[in-house]
């Protein structure tokens, strides 16, 4: 593993589309042939190394909310809740899927299952390709 | 507690835009043949792939070269990490 510091998550940034500056150069392609932002942006998504959750809310209130957020408007309540299900039981949420995310002051789920939501709820549009600032266990563990 | 399954992508049909992209990952005629040589990243079989990337920003000391001509690839359902 690279030390810290290094560059590892400016490269992640880079690649993702995240880090647009003139001071970048280089090239990208995708299936072989250049592409623009919003083709990456499209079939991207971003799992960020910090969770950024609301602490109010429970667990498959969160995913739902990230689903209402994502999905395109074509997408059906019934297709959304499906796609709730699916990434509560695929990530192994099931148990706690109406346990609140919790706050410093209200004791919720724990550290692990957080970041398993985060990724959820980004996963949750199904995407293409997935920058992973930092994957959870569940994606990274032998199996 | 639940045992986690590994996620599983399906093709999404409810979003036109994502459908076209998928057309990208089909379309074999935008692949050529493989290659193991980075410096072919363009004929190779990689799906994504960034080549010769640097960057580097400005200090009060002199520019500080943070990432010099770094290539690599992912390819289509693959689990890639950056070391």
């Amino acid at each position: 593993m690279g030390p810290s510091g290094c560059g590892k998550t400016t490269l992640l940034n880079i690649i993702s589309g995240r880090l647009k500056s003139s001071a970048v150069t280089g090239t990208q392609l995708l299936a072989g042939s250049t592409f623009d932002d919003a083709t990456l942006r499209a079939m991207s998504t971003y799992v960020e190394q910090e969770d950024h959750l609301i602490g109010s809310l429970t667990v498959r209130e969160t995913l739902d909310f990230a689903a209402k957020l994502a999905l395109p408007g074509n997408v059906s309540p019934t297709e959304r809740r499906v796609r709730t299900e699916d990434m509560l039981r695929d990530f192994g949420l099931l148990s706690v899927k109406d346990t609140k995310i919790g706050t410093p002051l209200q004791r919720g789920i724990s550290g692990g299952q957080k970041r398993r939501v985060t990724t959820a709820s980004q996963l949750i549009t199904l995407p293409k390709i997935i920058f992973l600032g930092a994957p959870p266990a569940c994606l990274t563990e032998s199996r | 507690m639940d045992s986690p399954t590994f996620w599983k992508p399906v093709a999404m049909n409810t979003n036109d835009d994502i459908e076209k992209q998928e057309d990208i990952f089909s379309n074999s005629s935008a692949v050529a043949t493989p290659s193991a040589s980075i410096s072919g990243l363009s004929k190779s079989n990689c799906k994504f792939a960034w080549r010769d990337i640097s960057y580097a920003v400005d200090t009060p000391s002199g520019k500080k070269q943070i990432l010099q001509t770094v290539s690599g690839c992912v390819e289509k359902g693959t689990f890639s990490p950056l070391l």
